[in-house]
Formats: C-alpha cells, sequence, structure tokens
C-alpha cells in the first residue's frame, strides 16, 4: 500500500510537472512574441531619433555632426552625405537584438523669408525721411561685410509704396545711391507675417525698452534672431549705443535710435504703429544687408551722422546668410525608406 | 471490522483524490487552450502588424505620377518600391467575407488578401474587424470610397484598425469567449509629398 501511494505521489507530480512545463513554454512564446515586437518598435524609434538628431546638428551648425549615440538600454548609428540643398541620411537603431534600418533623401530649404530689395525697404505711407551730416544709404550690392562691392544685383537705395513719399525721400539727401537710389516698390513684403516666428525661435528676447551696449548677437557662420519688442511707444523705445555687432535678424517693434559703434549683418524689421528709426549721429552704426521699414500708420526716417563708414549697404549675400538661420530652415522629403 | 473502516475510508480518499486531480487537470487544460488561443491571436496580430508596416510606410517610395490607385475602408491599391531596388510593386489590400473561410468555428472570421502584381495570397489571419481610414495634410477625415484622383492626393495620412480572433471557443465547444486583440495605428508614409521634417 506504501509503495502503491508513493507510485500515485510521484505519478502525479510528473503530469503536474509536464503541464506546468507545457504552460510555461506557451507563455514564454508569447511574450517573446510581444517583446519581440516592442523591440522592433524601439529600434525604430532610435532610427528616427537619429534621423532628427542629425537634422538639429544641421540646424545648430555644429562643426561635427554626431554618427552615433545612445538612448535607453538602446543605440543609433548616422551617416550622412550632402551636396548643394539635396542630403542623405541613413540611420540604424538596435535595440537588444533588433536592428531597424532608415534611408532618406532630403531637400535643405529654409522659411520664407521677408527679403528686402533695397538698402532701406519702407512699407509704409505715409513717410517722413530726413538726412542730416554725412549718413549713406547704397542700394549696390556689397560683399557680407560692407566692404567690397560685389559688381552685380545692385538694388534701389530706398524704395517707398507711393510716388510722393519717394519724391519726399529724394528731396531728403544726395548720399543715397542704388540703382536708382530712390524708386516706388510695392512688392516690399509685409513683416508682420514672420514676426511671430521670429519671437518664438528668438535666441535674444528683449522684451521691454531700454538702451543696449557691448553686446554680440550671433556670429557670421551661426546667424541669429534677435526680438526687441518697445512696444507702439512714440519715444523712442530701444537705443542700441556702443559695441553691439549682430549677425542674422533684427527683429525691432517699435522705435528704434542706431548709435556708437553698431554693426548688424543681415536683416533689420522695423515695425510698429507710426515707427520711427534714427540714425544718430555719434558714432558709426552700420547694417549691412538690408533694412524693412514698417508700420500701420507712416514712419518716419531720420538719418544723421559724421562717421565716414556708410549707415545702412545693401548686401545679397549678408541677407543670404540670415536667411539660413537653423531654426528657420527645414527640410522636404524627396525620399524616404524603412 | 477495522479493517473495513479502513478499505471504506481509503475509498472515500481516493474518490475525493481523484475528483480533485480531474478538476485541477480541467482547470489546467482551460489554461491551456487559453494561453495557446492567446499566442496564436498575439503572435497573427504581432506580424499581420509588421507586414502592414512594412507595406504602408512605402508607399509611393520611387514612384513618379500617381501613388494611390483606390482607396476603401476595407481596402485599399498603391505603388511602392518595397525592396528600394528601383523596381514599382503594385500592391493591394482587401478584405474577403466570412464564406471564404472554411473549417473554422468562428462565424466572424474572414480573409484578407494581398496581391502584388498579379500574384494574390489569402491571408487568414482570424481577423474579424478591419477599418482603414484616410486622412489629408490637416488630419481630416477622407471620406471613402476614395477614386478620383484629386482626392486620392489629398491622402496623407492612414490609420489602420483589426481585430483578431482565436477560431475556437477558449472554455468549450458551446462558449462564445473568444481570445481576442485589436491594434490600430496611423501611418504616414514618408513618400506622400508635402512632408516636411
Amino acid at each position: 500500500m506504501g509503495r502503491a501511494s508513493l507510485f500515485l505521489v510521484f505519478g502525479l507530480s510528473l503530469s503536474f510537472g509536464l503541464i506546468g512545463f507545457s504552460m510555461r513554454g506557451s507563455t514564454n512564446y508569447l511574450v517573446a512574441a510581444q517583446t519581440g515586437y516592442s523591440k522592433y518598435i524601439f529600434a525604430r524609434n532610435l532610427a528616427r531619433m537619429a534621423v532628427h538628431t542629425t537634422l538639429r546638428a544641421f540646424d545648430r551648425n555644429l562643426e561635427t555632426i554626431p554618427t552615433s549615440g545612445t538612448f535607453n538600454g538602446g543605440s543609433y548609428s548616422a551617416q550622412y552625405a550632402e551636396s548643394g540643398d539635396t542630403l542623405w541620411i541613413t540611420t540604424v537603431g538596435h535595440y537588444a537584438d533588433s536592428s531597424y534600418s532608415m534611408k532618406a533623401k532630403l531637400l535643405r530649404t529654409t522659411k520664407p523669408f521677408p527679403g528686402v530689395g533695397a538698402a532701406i525697404g519702407i512699407r509704409a505711407t505715409p513717410v517722413s525721411f530726413n538726412m542730416s551730416g554725412k549718413p549713406e544709404v547704397d542700394g549696390h550690392n556689397y560683399d557680407s561685410s560692407g566692404t567690397n562691392l560685389i559688381g552685380s544685383g545692385d538694388m534701389p537705395g530706398v524704395t517707398t509704396m507711393v510716388q510722393s513719399d519717394s519724391a519726399t525721400v529724394a528731396k531728403a539727401g544726395s548720399t543715397i545711391y542704388g540703382v536708382p537710389p530712390v524708386k516706388v516698390d510695392i512688392s516690399t513684403i509685409d513683416p508682420k507675417d514672420f514676426l511671430d516666428e521670429y519671437k518664438l525661435n528668438s535666441d535674444y528676447l528683449y522684451n521691454h525698452d531700454g538702451v543696449y551696449n557691448g553686446v554680440t548677437w550671433g556670429s557670421a557662420k551661426n546667424p541669429a534672431i534677435v526680438y526687441c519688442n518697445a512696444g507702439d511707444d512714440t519715444s523712442f523705445s530701444i537705443k542700441f549705443t556702443g559695441n553691439v555687432v549682430g549677425y542674422g535678424i533684427l527683429v525691432v517693434r517699435g522705435n528704434v535710435e542706431f548709435n556708437g559703434n553698431f554693426s548688424f549683418y543681415g536683416l533689420v524689421i522695423i515695425d510698429g504703429f507710426n515707427t520711427t528709426v534714427q540714425f544718430g549721429a555719434a558714432g558709426t552704426p552700420q547694417i549691412v544687408g538690408g533694412v524693412v521699414v514698417a508700420g500701420n500708420a507712416g514712419a518716419s526716417v531720420t538719418l544723421k551722422g559724421t562717421g565716414s563708414k556708410a549707415k545702412v549697404r545693401y548686401s545679397s549675400i549678408a541677407l543670404n546668410q540670415a536667411r539660413k538661420i537653423g531654426k528657420l530652415r527645414y527640410y522636404s522629403i524627396i525620399e524616404w525608406y524603412e | 471490522m477495522s479493517s473495513f473502516f479502513d478499505i471504506i475510508a481509503s475509498t472515500i480518499v481516493f474518490g475525493v483524490l481523484t475528483l480533485t486531480v480531474a478538476r485541477v487537470q480541467t482547470n489546467m487544460n482551460s489554461t491551456m487552450y487559453e494561453n495557446q488561443f492567446n499566442v496564436v491571436t498575439q503572435t497573427n496580430a504581432v506580424e499581420l502588424a509588421r507586414q502592414i508596416e512594412w507595406d504602408f510606410l512605402k508607399i509611393g517610395h520611387h514612384v513618379t505620377g500617381q501613388k494611390i490607385l483606390w482607396a476603401d475602408s476595407t481596402g485599399i491599391r498603391f505603388f511602392a518600391d518595397l525592396q528600394n531596388n528601383s523596381v514599382v510593386n503594385d500592391i493591394t489590400y482587401y478584405a474577403g467575407d466570412t464564406s471564404q473561410v472554411v473549417g473554422i468555428k468562428n462565424p466572424k472570421h474572414f480573409p484578407l488578401f494581398r496581391r502584388s502584381g498579379v500574384k494574390t495570397v489569402q491571408q487568414n489571419w482570424g481577423l474579424t474587424y478591419l477599418r482603414i481610414t484616410y486622412y489629408d495634410g490637416s488630419y481630416q477625415k477622407i471620406q471613402t470610397p476614395i477614386t478620383t484622383l484629386s482626392r486620392l492626393q489629398k491622402i496623407k495620412a492612414i490609420d489602420v484598425a483589426f481585430r483578431i480572433e482565436s477560431s475556437e471557443p477558449v472554455y468549450s465547444l458551446y462558449d462564445t469567449t473568444r481570445a481576442a486583440v485589436a491594434w490600430e495605428k496611423t501611418i504616414v508614409p514618408r513618400n506622400l509629398d508635402n512632408l516636411n521634417y
């Protein structure tokens, strides 16, 4: 009887063991199927992350574009090639024993840009324009430093919206140069549609009026967006004095006064209710690129100064550099394989 | 007398033990069936999901001209270079009806057909529900069926939802409870133009 009981217990144990082993096997298979899919998804996300990482590195104008990285237990690698505006990226995401590859061909381009077809493009009317001393507005096309003429692509010195304003500008001074010096051009784009985006992406944001000096905004290789919001105050709200150097896009909402050693290379947008732009007599402020003056109820531009440098010089190269600000760049997909 | 009571008692104990083992065996069998059905449905769901992602993410790759030829709530036809070898494949997905599945105890099962060129494959994943929804660039739903070129060109994203059920009931032949898996994903094929990064 005792021996029979032992056999019975052994038999039962063996049966339960077999059943448990079988159930465990099917559960393991189920888990393997689910985790396999999970690993595949994770590897894909890492490959996509590699695309994003590479593009953001381009946007930030990094000297070295990273070719690999790790994230949350996984890793990715990225290789790229470029020719003109076309960019090829191949990325591979690795997670556990899964890997996922992506191959993309992209067209690099920039968001619409309110270019200016003159040294100063005025998109407001009526215009009050005054010049005294030796200020200079030159629509001839200079290099990015504003030193040497390119020899082609010359533009007007000042453009206005209506003939009467052009007459006002032409009468104001003889140191406006360009082809022609003053012209009516209604194609100057109203920059207001771009301002919110510039504010959102600004590298330097001044949300109050004030006097600014001794600052550097960006560089020729890495231009920046500077946003000064002075409001619609009729007094001079934003004033730049000595040693201010900037590259990229400078937006001033309200009135502005440029004085001292102020140099900006790129696009300057001055927008406001009744905008007043004044280049002071002191120092040698200069803008190389172009200036758009816009206002809902006219604009007042006053140029003074005894300095020897030009106050505003048109430069298509400086404008083009400003256009290539990384934050304003986007990529159109030509081909994508994954 | 004592031996008689021993026999009676041991018989009762044996009966109780036998009934217990039988009950345990029944429960284990049910659990095993349930597990097995879960394995089958979930594995099928994963495989079908991967197949759909593999195909749909490539819609329009290396295709010049029309990329999606027609689109309906249970089917789609499109061009894509699936192997990235500059050979464009003509792919069609469409759902069959329940009468096309034989020998299966789930009356709601219908097959999925995948045609590549002229070769059509009937896939019996255990589908009981399939819905394909199309969205334009503003993520507005486009009413199906979509047949005109202008409306087909508006498709920028495709949402696929399906449900897979086990062919047999989980607990007994007369039971209606079946193991089931639902999957849904919005796929944005990168080659459908106007996509910026």
